[in-house]
């Protein structure tokens, strides 16, 4: 048998064993609590619960995708936060420094397994030996979920040794690591006028069709990152939004420097494969 | 047997624990020979009897989710009782509700939320009423 988390309890009393069967009116319903859809002026959901019964309510006017986020994420306030009064605020969302709540992040982790748990997700991501922005849309159309919180889910899920970081034209917003990559690649704040992204967010580019290689000091602000190539695709979001999917094909990078007996983590080659070049750092 | 139905669940009963008893008490090596005579292979059996109770629980879980999507249906044909009360009130109501009764195990949560609008208000205090939180009088107003 294999182990079930908390958000795949629900899923597995539901005999839940197909990504069309993630219905989140049903599996709310099942919890104890009713979903509304109205619009709401100054949030993109709410939890309200007396008991062991609650109302969710949803805004009407999101996208169905962020709907369908929104349910879910109530509902790890309910499995985690029963009884408690919470509010998370708007600058808050999609953070995951120091500042950053607790209990959002919490729901957050819940929904993201709900919506796409490991059991049924695995085999479907499985089936993509590499990973790139057309990947996730795929397994975003097959999941009905949006673009970033796949992202976000399958780098966190190790399909491939990459970081996932989120710009603004202030800056970056916020970013993610898969487990296999060290802490030490840490993405700069401010985007390199050599990087691909760089030309998505400010010159209107369009989006990156496939990964470019580029030299990790473009992303990296380290001593030794000018000896190492990534791999960079760049998806508009937004307006003023870019995701940008940085892969790590190279082992030495990989390497975890974290112990002193010093280990060596061996990672999929799927994010080897030749990339197209560009002159300049850009290769 | 006595023709009643209830003396042959008995007996029927009585009869599976003792096959039960007779396999919990069987050596080890005696249960593979006999799963590896019969079916050929342990571990096929094993691997087998797996699936199949793991479909029998999904087929369960499949009926409480047929069920729940009906529920999901039927309440989508309820209607809402708006409240009707000034701005003022709303937010005197939802802010008693929420200070009140610590014991009381209620839940509030707003994604992305600011301040809330007076809309947002009112719909949250109808949702508390809905779940039996009733309209706090002047006396809890006091507290």
């Amino acid at each position: 048998m294999k182990a079930y988390g908390p958000s795949d309890e629900a899923l597995h009393e539901l005999g839940i064993t197909e990504p069309q069967e993630i219905d989140v009116d049903a599996i709310a319903c099942h919890l104890g609590a009713r979903v509304k859809y109205r619009p709401l002026d100054r949030c993109e959901a709410r939890i309200v619960g007396n008991g062991d019964r609650a109302i969710i309510t949803v805004n009407s006017r999101a996208s169905s995708r962020r709907r369908r986020f929104s349910v879910a994420h109530e509902l790890g306030h309910w499995k985690f936060h029963r009884g408690r009064i919470l509010v998370c605020r708007s600058d808050e969302i999609g953070r995951s420094g120091r500042n950053y709540p607790e209990a959002e992040r919490v729901a957050n982790l819940y929904a993201s397994r709900l919506l796409m748990p490991s059991y049924i997700l695995e085999p479907v991501a499985d089936s993509y030996p590499k990973l790139t922005f057309q990947t996730i849309g795929a397994i975003a159309d097959t999941f009905d979920t949006s673009i970033t919180a796949t992202a976000i889910r399958l780098v966190e899920g190790g399909h491939t040794p990459s970081l996932l970081v989120c710009h603004g034209p202030q800056g970056r917003k916020w970013f993610t690591r898969s487990p296999s990559v060290p802490d030490r690649w840490f993405p700069q704040d401010i985007l390199d006028r050599e990087s691909f992204a760089f030309g998505v967010l400010f010159g209107n580019e369009a989006n990156d069709t496939m990964p470019h290689k580029i030299d990790a000091d473009a992303w990296f602000d380290r001593y030794d990152a000018d000896r190492h190539e990534v791999q960079e695709q760049t998806f508009r979001t937004g307006d003023d939004e870019i995701l940008t999917l940085i892969l790590i094909p190279d082992d030495e990078m990989l390497e975890d420097w974290g112990s002193s007996r010093r280990t060596f983590r061996r990672t999929r080659s799927s994010a080897r494969a030749a990339a197209p070049a560009r002159p300049g750092r850009r290769r | 047997m006595t023709g009643n139905p209830k003396d042959a669940r008995d007996a029927l009963r009585r009869l599976a624990d003792s096959l039960a008893e007779d396999i919990l008490q069987a050596p080890d090596q005696e249960i593979l020979e006999g799963a590896k005579e019969i079916y050929g292979s342990p571990d096929k059996l094993a691997a087998d009897m797996l699936k199949l109770f793991e479909q029998t629980a999904s087929e369960e879980g499949k009926a409480r989710l047929a069920a729940a999507r009906a529920a999901v249906a039927a309440d989508r044909q309820r209607g809402s009782n708006p409240v009707r009360m000034d701005a003022a009130e709303a937010r005197r109501r939802f802010q008693r509700i929420i200070d009140g009764d610590r014991d009381a195990r209620r839940t509030v949560a707003a994604r992305k939320g600011e301040e809330p609008s007076d809309d947002d208000v009112r719909s949250a205090v109808e949702d508390f009423e809905e779940l039996g939180v009733p309209p706090t009088d002047s006396k809890d107003s006091k507290k």
